[in-house]
């Protein structure tokens, strides 16, 4: 897979503070790369550098895709995460519009407007005007603008947002659709437990700084111990004492345990103390937001 | 260019509806109509005759009614008893009287009495009654008709060019003043328009997505040319009713005074003033998030398209003068200030029409390049206000 976009050292300060801090990543063509950070992380700036609508104060962003080197905008497919519609125009018009600045033909645009509407179920509203439309049905159209001109970097940030879990259903086969078309592309969001279901490879951001980055099926393997939860009334059990428990939360009469990594669930089941109490019992993987949790607060960069 | 033809043509789009070309044909009718209405309310009421009993005790009933001729007011002389005349002029509708005695000389004043106080032209009457009460005067100091005429004939003050080359019909700057009236009048609410379009593509969060696709500038020329469009299209509808307005209800064909030789350098100011207020009035946009909310800074900068208007008395009376002079060089005016010297002035200084020009070019490129630069930033913010101390830091960034 050839790459389609480099950030190399990126920095952005806003009012003296860094808000992109050395930023360093690769994109390739065919993956899904999840951006990933809390509110203010910096994915939003980030995102704004690539695409040329601000400059970066230090570093470089490079397009491997036409004149290389340049950004070729109609080549890019852009959800921002602060999005809106000509309310008082046409769903169609809009689409048409919005193609044509990207230099897509009109009659192709038009013949794929359609086609999406109809999978989105918004066929009978190409002719209404957009102040008709619901959140949902309007968060369709602006995602079918994003990809109508056929784009080779796609960049969505936050996309599941207010959505009902039905259309992020739709949402996340169309980019895995769109990946499988051999387009790159980019996912921000913090609805971590979304982006795992469609990324190829991760890139936690905090403070402006990646703190951890690579292939998603690495990390989850980086990170694979398994946490427990027993739900009863254990306040005098020592979980911590056992050398195979890494750490230990309890509240409410629910207690989550973090094993070490590489042990397995059986040998944990086999140590638990006499008079432990299980009303309730679930056993995960640690998932992508608590990886996030512990790599954001070590505050350190880790590679997987 | 092609994404800035692209982004005008949506413009257009956006503007030119139903209520816009709606209102495209009512305003040239209902000003049409506003002209037309009060004259011919005015000849309806002409029409109605108006009996003027007057009670004459100075002899001069034949002098009135020779004031009045042609007027829709008939005086007829009242011989009878007072009390009789003003009870029949209570009585009947469309009439009134006066009496003019002696005292009348020494009070100075004569009352038209009539139960409908809207009733007669007072103007008609003032003057009337001002010539035959002065003549009546003048005679009784012993003055001849023929000197009491020559008294009453008043003396004209006309100014005569010297300026070589043919005088300058009024009728001719009139016709170009109304000209320049609308096409001003049309910049300026344009520059009202776009600075509308860009608040509102940054408040329906449309910002990001437009400049992912195209450049800043290219919207911003888009947006200028967009606007630009709807607002000619007006002012040729309202240009073209008020050439046909002036040929059919005046009956004067004026359309030719349009061909003046002062017309290209009309338009070169007009352009050059349309184009440094719509880029200063775009970046205002970028700036505000609410038109409800905007700053006092804010409501300084939309008034300032109309900053001539607070000397334009000095500049029509003495175009060369200093104040005329001076507004031509200041940038915020000069467009303004030059239109109307080049309109009202039989000849306008050469080196103020060659210096004032290069400085709209100079500052329209300048104000161009800020709002580039304003708009690139402000266009992205969301939620909040510029302040004037942001604006400044984006201008250096």
């Amino acid at each position: 897979m050839g790459v389609v976009l480099s950030l190399e050292q990126v920095t952005k300060e806003f009012s003296g503070r860094k808000v992109v801090d050395s930023l360093a990543c690769q994109v390739r063509e065919g993956e899904v790369l999840g951006m990933l950070g809390h509110n203010g992380a910096g994915k939003t700036t980030t995102i704004r550098c690539i695409l040329g609508i601000i400059r970066p104060d230090s570093g470089s962003v490079l397009f491997h895709l036409g004149q290389k080197g340049q950004l070729s905008r109609a080549l890019v497919g852009y959800l921002p995460e602060e999005r809106g519609l000509y309310k008082k125009q046409k769903v169609l018009d809009i689409l048409l519009y919005l193609a044509k600045l990207k230099d897509y033909p009109v009659a192709r645009a038009r013949d794929r407007a359609r086609e999406y509407l109809q999978k989105f179920n918004l066929a009978d509203w190409e002719r209404r005007k957009t102040e008709e439309l619901s959140k949902g049905m309007a968060q369709k159209v602006q995602f079918i603008a994003a990809v109508l001109h056929e784009p080779k970097l796609v960049i969505l940030d936050e996309p599941f947002s207010g959505l009902d879990p039905v259309s992020q259903e739709l949402f996340k086969e169309e980019i895995r659709n769109l990946a499988a078309r051999g387009a790159a592309v980019i996912l921000s969001s913090h609805q971590m437990h979304l982006v795992e279901e469609v990324c190829d490879r991760i890139l936690f951001l905090d403070r402006g700084r990646t703190v951890l980055s690579g292939e998603l099926q690495q990390i989850k393997e980086q990170f694979a111990e398994f946490r427990c939860e027993i739900t009863g009334d254990n306040r005098l059990v020592d979980f911590a004492a056992l050398k195979i428990v890494r750490q230990v939360k309890q509240e409410n009469g629910r207690t989550v345990v973090y094993l070490q990594k590489g042990v397995a669930p059986a040998d944990f089941f086999r140590s638990l103390p006499e008079g432990v109490e299980i009303k309730e019992l679930n056993l995960n993987r640690v998932s992508l937001h608590e990886i996030y949790l512990q790599v954001a607060g070590g505050g350190g960069k880790h590679e997987a | 260019m092609k994404h800035s033809l692209t982004v005008a043509a949506w413009e257009i789009k956006k503007i030119v509806n139903k209520s816009f070309l709606l209102s495209l044909l009512l305003t040239p009718a209902l000003i049409l109509m506003f002209t037309v209405l009060p004259g011919l309310l005015g000849q309806m009421a002409a029409e109605r005759q108006i009996r003027l009993y007057v009670v004459d005790e100075l002899g001069v009933y034949q002098s009135l009614v020779k004031e009045l001729e042609g007027s829709n007011i008939i005086p007829l002389l009242y011989m009878g008893e007072r009390a009789d005349l003003e009870n029949s002029v209570r009585k009947e509708k469309d009439t009134a009287y006066i009496v003019l005695s002696p005292l009348v000389m020494t009070t100075r004043q004569v009352a038209v009495k009539t139960t409908n106080e809207g009733l007669l032209d007072m103007t008609v009457m003032q003057s009337s009654l001002q010539r035959v009460l002065r003549q009546y005067e003048l005679a009784k100091y012993g003055l001849s008709p023929e000197i009491i005429a020559n008294l009453e004939t008043p003396f004209s003050v006309s100014t005569v060019s010297l300026a070589i080359g043919d005088a300058v019909s009024p009728m001719r700057n009139i016709v170009l003043g109304i000209f320049v009236g609308i096409m001003f009048f049309v910049a300026s609410t344009t520059g009202m328009l776009i600075m509308q379009s860009a608040l509102t593509e940054k408040r329906d969060r449309l910002a990001e997505v437009l400049l992912s696709s195209v450049s800043a500038g290219s919207v911003m020329l888009g947006k200028i040319l967009g606007c630009l469009v709807p607002s000619l299209l007006q002012a040729f509808l309202w240009v073209v009713s008020g050439l046909l307005f002036a040929r059919f209800y005046y009956d004067l064909t004026v359309w030719h005074y349009l061909l003046d030789p002062r017309m290209p350098l009309l338009l070169f100011f007009l352009s050059g003033g349309y184009l440094f207020f719509s880029a200063m009035f775009i970046s205002l946009g970028a700036t505000m998030d609410d038109p409800m909310q905007a700053s006092n800074y804010q409501g300084v900068v939309m008034m300032t398209p109309y900053l001539p208007f607070l000397f334009m008395g000095s500049v029509i009376a003495d175009p060369n003068g200093l104040v005329a002079r001076l507004g031509s060089y200041f940038p915020l005016t000069t467009a303004g200030v030059m239109l109307t010297r080049l309109v009202v002035a039989d000849t306008v200084i050469l080196t103020d029409i060659a210096l004032s020009g290069v400085l709209l070019l100079a500052t329209t490129a300048l104000m161009v390049w800020a709002a580039g630069k304003i708009f690139q930033t402000g266009f992205l913010l969301y939620g909040k206000e510029a302040t004037p101390l942001e604006i400044i830091r984006w201008l250096r960034s």
